[in-house]
């Protein structure tokens, strides 16, 4: 049949957008220069073990701009955003603020500007403060304490330790992390092979999960209902963090060490790190826990991270001295950069 | 105790691998439990489960291979051996399973279950599944649709006489001022039990309903079914300005709680339905094998959360050719846009910014060979929607051309097993001018959005928004079409009701408003084809804080 469209007539379809329709877009995710913006220029810290700290922007490795950092080794890394109060008022909202926590082997915690390295704040805290977490708004830091046995909680408004909340003795807490509301801390007990649930306002533990096996290193999945909790017996806790119970226990991934997930949470990223092998990081489909793919790394890949609009995985390689970027979209390692001795924990912003 | 560094310096103990292939225990994967009627996801906010409504679960293991539905009442806690138990805290309320199969079960939440944040466990033949977090309201209604994922036309019943109450379809509109029969589920909990034949009355949560933006005056009945447990009956008479079409949008609030949207054939006449501002439309509910070309420009202001304002702007070359199915049932939200003057709302799995599309109802892309594209350049291939020519850095994606720089594009078709060789034309986009668009920073949810521009004249504007929720995987869209010659025009707080409200962390949630401008019509046409249309598009978008 002729068709008897008119001038005036009106179209279907492509009046949302192509980019909602797309179908032949296939890297990145076609258009979304939002996240994409924010991927543009990966600003990543990097905490060595043995051999204090390195800014590097985009493999460009630089010193250590401070002789205080430069003194010490590093612990723990994390970027973390303080979010100033977004003005409902109809004038704009103010962007976030970047910064970098990072726990130092003279018991300290240092808060330092990323734009310039310099030291904000320093605040003392247990013995042996190890790994950050923080909530999506930015509010407080959690930080083990793994020689004390204890998590520091320091408000990051003002740099100040709030509260410390005692483990039990021995507990070797390493691995944490923070729920969605802010409201709970996880921790790793590695000497304990449990998970500590401490309710944050109360300043106690509420909860212990058992996760035989050495736990370390542990993430939320980013819609807040899951734990992850990987261990050094090859099995990895997924715990429901409503009940705080454990939902599902996965053992398809060789000497799991970290997990980090896609912006959406379909993905989980595990470093996998079999003793005298090349590591490597091991995508997961979050959906029914099978294995998306492997992505060869270096050996004893340790954490990992992924840029805010989860086009890019940064793992670092422990024993090699390195760390590897990911391409997320396409699975593969496009740069491997050089670091100092011995790289532990990475954290990125841009 | 001496520093230890990270537990993988320590031997490594002998590596189990464990094959997660076979599944006996019942799964429950994420985001896998929805309202039975809107499917809508989870994480925004009509994605909760209402008290006294009925819900579908999809996982593995869930229930016997053979498929088991209730029969009678009283409903039981058990169904072929599969129960399913809500828990919060210290309490728990047992659901009643009505369907139960290995791959979904149906159910019914009980009108007492705890409100707020539960976890669901399903239990087959003794197995448990793992827990799945659930959000629990008093209200989260949800439309049937003929398509059966909760857009598209929604199931509706034309009142004619008690005994004569056909389907509405493309075949069979409903007129302004004839009463319809809505059906749903979600509206409230009741007072009386779950598990037996429900009490008939009027709840009492405040239901309003839009047909075509037109609110209801005349609200007859919103309640449960007498039939059917946890199934609900809205009766209303169509007001008598709604506009005619093959989709006209239907919206339902309940209790503060926004539903989906479903479409309506409405025509003064009855009969099978026109719609004169979109024929393509009306060639698609038809069932008519139609095509769509378009030369589209895509330009975003990103000025939120970002170190220093970005301007994006990409090119898109696409042609869709489809044989709908399903008639008269048939769906495809690329060609079932609203009538002027109204809004749709639309949900989605992933991130409608970064090429997730929107559900299409099945039916059979035609084949027209070889699709190019000509216009800076060129040819370029074209499949389906095809990004031509980007400028803004994106990472992940080569810097192209703009494509549309010469005045005009063509888009050609070499001829396939189903559609000919055919060729069009169309000038490069332009778009309005949007005089506002820089006081959108943050959008209050809770009122209406006006929108102003100018330079649309007689041809077809849209306007719209998208937010989506990185965490929960999850995207809600906005898109209503301006009457002609309009230079506002003001969107609804209810079309904004779905769109969960922008984190803390912006990123994790971008929001996005645009304005779209058809231009530059040309007929399509194609042996093969019987109906057919070449759009050049432009879209402006700004990104927007949703509160």
């Amino acid at each position: 049949m002729k068709n008897q469209l008119t001038r005036r007539s009106l179209l279907a379809g492509v009046a949302v957008g192509a980019a909602t329709y797309s179908t032949s877009c296939t890297t990145l995710r076609c258009i979304n220069p939002i996240l994409a913006s924010n991927d543009l220029l990966q600003r990543m810290f990097v905490g060595l073990h043995l051999d204090a700290f390195a800014l590097m922007i985009f493999g460009t490795v630089l010193a250590s701009p401070n002789p205080y950092l430069s003194a010490n080794r590093a612990l723990g890394v994390l970027a973390f955003f303080l979010f100033p109060e977004l003005l409902f008022d109809g004038a704009a909202a103010t962007t976030d603020t970047a910064r970098i926590a990072m726990t130092l082997d003279d018991n300290t915690l240092v808060i330092i500007n990323p734009e310039n390295g310099a030291v904000l704040s320093k605040v003392t805290l247990g013995q042996q403060p190890s790994l950050i977490a923080a909530p999506p708004n930015g509010q407080f830091l959690a930080i083990t304490n793994a020689a004390s046995h204890s998590v520091s909680i320091v408000t990051t408004a003002d740099s100040r330790l709030s509260k410390t909340i005692q483990l039990e003795s021995g507990s070797a807490p390493y691995g944490v992390a923070v729920s969605e509301d802010g409201k709970k801390v996880y921790v790793a007990n590695e000497a304990r092979n449990s998970i500590s649930v401490i309710d944050v306002a109360a300043g106690q533990v509420v909860a212990t999960i058992s996760t035989p096996g050495t736990p370390s290193k542990i993430a939320i999945s980013p819609d807040g209902s899951l734990l992850w909790a990987p261990t050094a017996s090859g099995a990895i806790y997924v715990i429901d963090t409503l009940s705080d119970t454990v939902s599902t226990v996965l053992r398809n991934v060789p000497n799991p060490v970290a997990v980090a997930f896609n912006p959406t949470g379909t993905r989980a990223y595990v470093t996998s790190a079999p003793a005298a092998t090349p590591g490597s990081v091991v995508v997961l489909n979050t959906g029914d826990y099978s294995i998306l793919t492997r992505i060869a790394v270096g050996t004893n890949p340790y954490s990992i991270v992924l840029s805010s609009g989860g086009t890019f995985a940064y793992v670092s390689n422990f024993d090699s001295n390195s760390v590897s970027v990911i391409d997320a979209v396409n699975d593969q390692v496009v740069r491997t950069i050089a670091t100092g001795k011995a790289p532990i924990e990475v954290a990125i912003f841009s | 105790m001496t520093v230890s560094g990270p537990s993988l310096l320590r031997p490594s103990l002998l590596v189990l691998v464990f094959t997660c292939g076979a599944f006996a225990q019942p799964f429950l994967p994420p985001n896998s439990i929805l309202n039975a009627a809107s499917y809508m996801q989870p994480g925004l906010p009509g994605g909760a489960l209402a008290q006294g409504s009925m819900f579908s679960i999809f996982g593995r293991s869930l229930g016997p291979a053979v498929p088991a539905q209730a029969t009678a009442f009283p409903l039981g806690a058990t169904l072929q051996g599969v129960s399913i138990r809500v828990t919060q805290g210290a309490r728990s309320v047992d659901v009643y399973p009505i369907y139960v199969s290995a791959t979904q079960i149906n159910a019914i939440l009980p009108s007492n279950a705890p409100l707020g944040l539960a976890s669901l466990q399903v239990t087959f033949s003794g197995a448990r599944s793992n827990l799945a977090p659930v959000r629990i309201a008093p209200n989260s209604p949800g439309l049937f649709t003929a398509t059966g994922y909760g857009a598209g036309p929604g199931i509706f019943q034309n009142y004619v006489s008690a005994a004569d109450q056909p389907i509405n379809s493309s075949l069979n509109s409903v007129k302004p001022g004839q009463v319809v029969t809505l059906w749903g589920t979600g509206l409230g909990p009741i007072t009386s039990a779950d598990n037996v034949a429900p009490p008939v009355g009027t709840l009492n949560t405040g239901v309003q309903v839009f047909v075509g933006n037109k609110a209801v005056t005349n609200l007859l009945y919103a309640g449960r079914a007498p039939c059917c447990a946890a199934v609900d009956q809205i009766v209303f008479e169509i007001p008598a300005d709604t506009p005619e079409g093959c989709f006209v949008p239907v919206q339902l609030r309940s209790g503060g709680a926004v539903s989906n949207s479903v479409t309506m054939a409405v025509r003064r006449e009855g009969g099978a339905c026109v719609d004169s501002a979109n024929p393509l439309a009306t060639a698609f509910a038809a069932g008519k094998k139609t095509g769509l070309a378009a030369a589209t420009r895509f330009r975003m202001r990103a000025d939120t959360s970002v170190p220093t304002n970005r301007d994006f702007t990409g090119d898109f070359a696409s042609v869709f050719l489809t044989q709908p199915a399903g008639m008269p049932f048939s769906y495809d939200p690329l060609v079932a846009l609203p009538p002027p003057g109204s809004c749709s709302t639309y949900t989605a799995t992933g991130d409608l910014l970064s090429g997730s599309g929107l559900l299409r109802a099945p039916g059979r892309a035609l084949n027209a060979g070889a699709v190019t594209a000509t216009g800076g350049r060129g040819p370029v291939a074209v499949n389906g929607s095809t990004l031509v020519g980007v400028n803004g850095e994106l990472p992940g994606i080569a810097n192209q051309p703009l494509f549309y720089t010469t005045g005009n594009a063509t888009l050609r078709a070499a001829g396939g097993a189903d559609v000919g060789a055919f060729e069009v034309t169309l000038a490069s986009p332009a778009g309005v001018s949007w005089s506002n668009r820089d006081t959108f920073a943050t959008v209050d949810r809770s009122r209406p959005v006006e929108f102003r521009f100018s330079g649309g004249g007689s041809r077809p504007v849209f306007v719209g928004g998208i937010g989506v929720d990185l965490p929960t995987n999850s995207s809600a869209m906005f898109l209503c079409r301006v009457p002609a010659q309009a230079e506002s025009f003001s969107v609804p707080a209810v079309m904004l009701g779905n769109i969960q409200p922008t984190r803390s962390r912006v990123l994790r949630s971008p929001g996005v408003l645009f304005i779209t401008l058809l231009s530059d019509q040309k007929d399509l046409s194609a042996t093969g084809l019987d109906a057919g249309s070449g759009f050049a598009v432009d879209i402006q978008s700004k990104t927007v804080i949703f509160r």
